[in-house]
């Protein structure tokens, strides 16, 4: 039979373990893993290319390569929106069917079997891509076509093609301008559809098209400055075509170092490609956002990085409570939309 | 009253010009002549360049290297046809191209001569042509590699190595996928004639009445281009590049550019008219050079007929070059088949990459060279100097004619140029019609002589055989003897009508014409500028110039004619 001592000192002990854990209440963000504290849970990417026609190989050679490495990285498909605006694969003018190259040397076939393309041929048009950037799809469209992005997701936009002082060309018929762009991103941040958003683009001019963003926390790379063109590597000889485009090519070459352990920052990918490698001026446009660039990590955006780690210790979220309008957001039931 | 202009700057303008006329017309026409004679230097013009981005010419590498099947084709067909002195080896091309998997078919054609020459008898031909299908895409657009090929007892390049190539070409593409439009290997007997038979059953259409040519039974799609080849030998110095068509329409300039683009990349001289383009453009030579090869060009031009079977693809909206390989007596050069088939390979590469009819660059320009061109808006202005000097002469005459009618007392004559509102009006318009409607009869019956020379030539041929001519010299003393008559029907007409006032006042009769003739040579000058060049340079100056003659001689020997009033000098 036990007696009234022994009866009380779990409870002791269990008194004083707990007066330990409040006593180390105070290094509690230490033990935060990192991953937690950049504020993002999940990635997104949207990859869009505008261009159609035989000669613009390079440009759906560019986004596929980005969609490589970006899987590579550890981004689902159910979290890429690949849009293509045409088939270079089954063209009849390739000489190899059923690839599309990124190199010369034809290492690598970055239309293998597991792409998917979302949105393909005349369905990449200006109104799909604004209304995939914003969320104002009709009901009947497919969860693969619809960026489920909310407001601790990273997305990560690339866009290539051909493209001018304040617009892109879109399928050799229409063009997207900057100001759409940037109401598009700003409709993005009022619906709290990301966290933090990477903009990149290849195209001639490029850097016109991020000078007009206005919303908060939006990063924008351009290939080139306004009044420069973009231009193209090398010609593969034995396709016939201008395989990939010097910008990307380079990004590439620094993406392929990259693990998804890797702590590059990305203060190193914006020096990718200085002047004497790409022939245009890298733009970059960093007023937006706010982190410091050189404590960003690339796999922030180019990854989908989950660190799952066991802990031991009980840690308290110091959550402020959520204002009266978020919590209505979050039921649903707010006005503003 | 002028609505639309100022009739004080009008008049000044009209006062200036009448003042300085001859001055001016005199000056016009030789700035006018250097000018475009300056076009042929290279500073003067422009620096060829590609205008449609999809044919990304020689961008690919070239893998033909089936010159020994070339060779043997070769002499296959110089052997077949001996067999066939007069005619073409139809059935034996129709064979090879089956045993290469191609679409054969055979068409039959008949022709007659115009202008009732060897009195409508009728002659038949056959064109033979194989369709390479494009297997990966739809096919609704085609590419035509054409061959004219000729008998043995014709003068002319039998072309024999033309046919070899071809075939080669065809067992080549057969054997790759990256076809996007199928390719149409066209064989025709006959020159223009089998080739406009073709033309027209495959659009369906009938260009010609004297040509009949029998339905076809397969076609391509829509012909998006046309390369004819005409190569002499199997080892050829250069491609000669024949590129005017039927009325002096050109192909347009990218697809001469993708063919020089390739020919430079083999290593195989690019020429037009047989003139290569000169290593220093900005030397004396140089220009020298590019001068004669542009008056070359527009020699050929103005002619009106096609340099080639191309020329009649033309009319169709179908680019069409010939490419004919040149074998020099005492060439340095020596290129094979394996040279020319890497070019033709290149070229329908490029072709193959098209998704539109050409239609981004020239359609109107001179080339001084092959890596040079003039384009319209180059030659326009010197063009435009050389037949203002009608227009100035035509003015200053109208102006001096309408100073000489009578006119109101009191008031300036500035006014009657001007044509303002006077009580007189009625007086005026009477005379001024009176002037302008007296030159009706003359230009009436001149038409009618031209109309007598156009539609007349078959009745001169007809009448040439009982006079034991041939059709040709009967032609030519019957245009003779219209000419003749045309010169001297005012003494047979005016014998009736002595009274000099009714008949055609000179100065109105002449601007008249003038104007009629800056008309002619403006609108021949936007279809065939070499044409509307070589009549503007000849005509103009002769025209401008001559005037009635007091002269005695003159008088006596057209008596009757031109006697001008005294009363307007």
């Amino acid at each position: 039979m036990a007696s009234p001592t022994m009866q009380v000192l779990p409870a002791i002990v269990m008194y004083f373990l707990a007066f330990m854990a409040t006593a180390s209440c105070a290094n509690i963000e230490d033990k935060i893993p990192e991953s937690f504290k950049s504020g993002h849970t999940n990635n997104w990417a949207v990859l869009v290319d505008t261009s159609r026609f035989w000669f613009n190989y390079r440009h759906i050679a560019n986004v596929l390569s980005m969609y490589y490495s970006v899987k590579r990285l550890g981004i689902p498909d159910s979290h890429i929106i690949l849009m293509i605006a045409d088939d270079m694969a089954c063209n009849p003018r390739n000489p190899r069917p059923a690839t599309v190259f990124n190199n010369a040397n034809q290492h690598i076939n970055v239309y293998s079997d597991d792409v998917e393309v979302d949105y393909r041929g005349y369905e990449v048009t200006v109104e799909n891509f604004i209304r995939v950037m914003t969320g104002r799809l009709p009901a009947s469209t497919p969860r693969s076509k619809r960026p489920l992005s909310d407001d601790i997701s990273n997305v990560l936009v690339y866009m290539s093609g051909h493209g001018g002082d304040g617009f892109l060309k879109f399928q050799d018929a229409e063009e997207i301008s900057s100001i759409e762009l940037a109401d598009a991103f700003e409709q993005m941040w009022q619906k709290r559809r990301y966290h933090e958003l990477m903009y990149i683009i290849d195209t001639c001019q490029a850097e016109s098209m991020y000078q007009k963003f206005y919303s908060p926390n939006i990063i924008g790379i351009a290939s080139s400055k306004v009044g420069e063109d973009s231009l193209s590597h090398h010609v593969d000889p034995a396709i016939g075509v201008y395989i990939i485009d010097r910008y990307t090519y380079y990004a590439l070459e620094f993406l392929e170092m990259v693990t998804p352990q890797s702590k590059k920052t990305l203060g190193q990918f914006l020096k990718v490609c200085p002047k004497h490698d790409c022939i245009s001026t890298v733009g970059v446009g960093t007023d937006l956002f706010q982190r410091n660039v050189n404590k960003v990590l690339v796999t922030d955006f180019f990854g989908s990085v989950r660190n799952v780690e066991l802990s031991t210790v009980d840690v308290k979220w110091n959550m402020s409570s959520p204002t009266k309008q978020d919590q209505e957001c979050r039921d649903n039931t707010c006005s503003e939309m | 009253m002028g609505l639309l202009s100022d009739p004080k700057n009008r008049v000044k303008f009209i006062v200036f010009v009448s003042r300085h006329c001859n001055k001016l017309c005199f000056l016009t026409y030789l700035v006018g002549l250097a000018w475009f004679i300056a076009l042929a230097y290279a500073p003067m013009n422009e620096k060829t360049y590609f205008s449609e981005n999809a044919l990304l010419p020689g961008l690919v590498d070239s893998e033909y290297s089936l010159q020994r099947a070339a060779e043997r084709f070769y002499d296959d067909a110089k052997d077949e046809s001996k067999k066939h002195p007069r005619t073409i080896p139809i059935d034996w091309i129709s064979n090879e191209m089956t045993r290469l998997g191609l679409d054969t078919y055979v068409q039959n054609y008949s022709f007659s001569y115009p202008l009732n020459i060897f009195k409508q008898q009728t002659f038949t031909g056959r064109n033979v042509y194989g369709i390479l299908r494009a297997r990966r895409a739809s096919n609704t657009e085609s590419v035509v590699m054409s061959l004219p090929l000729r008998p043995p007892e014709s003068i002319l390049n039998k072309n024999h190595a033309g046919l070899a190539l071809m075939l080669s070409m065809a067992k080549y593409m057969r054997a790759h996928t990256y076809w996007s439009k199928d390719i149409i290997f066209l064989v025709t007997e006959h020159e223009g004639i089998g080739i406009q038979a073709w033309l027209d059953s495959y659009h369906n259409t009938r260009a010609s009445t004297f040509i009949n040519g029998s339905d076809l039974l397969g076609r391509g799609g829509s012909i998006q281009a046309a390369v004819n080849l005409d190569i002499e030998d199997s080892n050829i110095d250069h491609f000669d590049l024949l590129l005017e068509g039927l009325n002096g329409q050109l192909p347009n300039l990218d697809l001469i550019n993708t063919i020089v683009r390739l020919c430079r990349k083999e290593g195989i001289v690019p020429t037009i008219h047989n003139i290569a383009q000169h290593y220093n453009l900005e030397s004396y030579e140089g220009f020298e050079q590019s001068l004669q090869t542009m008056l070359l060009m527009m020699w050929s031009q103005l002619s009106g007929s096609a340099s080639g079977n191309h020329g009649l693809f033309h009319r169709y909206h179908i680019e069409a070059v010939t490419m004919m390989g040149v074998k020099e007596k005492r060439g340095r050069n020596n290129h094979g088949f394996y040279t020319m088939g890497r070019v033709m390979e290149g070229l329908f590469r490029s072709l193959n990459n098209l998704m539109e009819r050409f239609h981004q660059s020239f359609f109107f320009y001179l080339l001084p060279s092959t890596e040079r061109y003039v384009s319209i808006g180059m030659y326009m202005p010197p063009f435009g100097l050389l037949v203002v000097g009608c227009l100035i002469k035509a003015i200053e005459l109208w102006a001096s004619y309408q100073s000489s009618q009578p006119t109101v007392e009191g008031e300036e004559t500035d006014d009657a140029v001007a044509g303002g509102d006077s009580r007189d009006q009625d007086d005026k318009k009477q005379s001024l019609s009176r002037g302008l409607l007296s030159i009706a009869p003359v230009t009436i019956i001149s038409t009618m002589f031209g109309m007598v020379a156009y539609y007349g030539a078959e009745f001169f041929i007809a009448t040439a055989s009982p006079f034991k001519m041939s059709p040709g010299e009967g032609l030519l003393y019957g245009g003779v003897a219209v000419f003749i008559t045309a010169m001297f029907y005012p003494r047979l007409l005016s014998r009736a009508d002595k009274d000099a006032s009714l008949g055609p006042n000179w100065k109105v009769l002449k601007s008249m014409t003038l104007i009629m003739e800056g008309l002619v040579l403006f609108s021949t000058s936007l279809m065939n500028i070499s044409l509307a060049t070589l009549l503007a340079v000849t005509m103009v100056p002769v025209t401008v110039w001559i005037q009635p003659t007091k002269s005695k001689n003159y008088t006596t020997i057209l008596s009757g004619e031109y006697r001008y009033e005294n009363h307007d000098m």
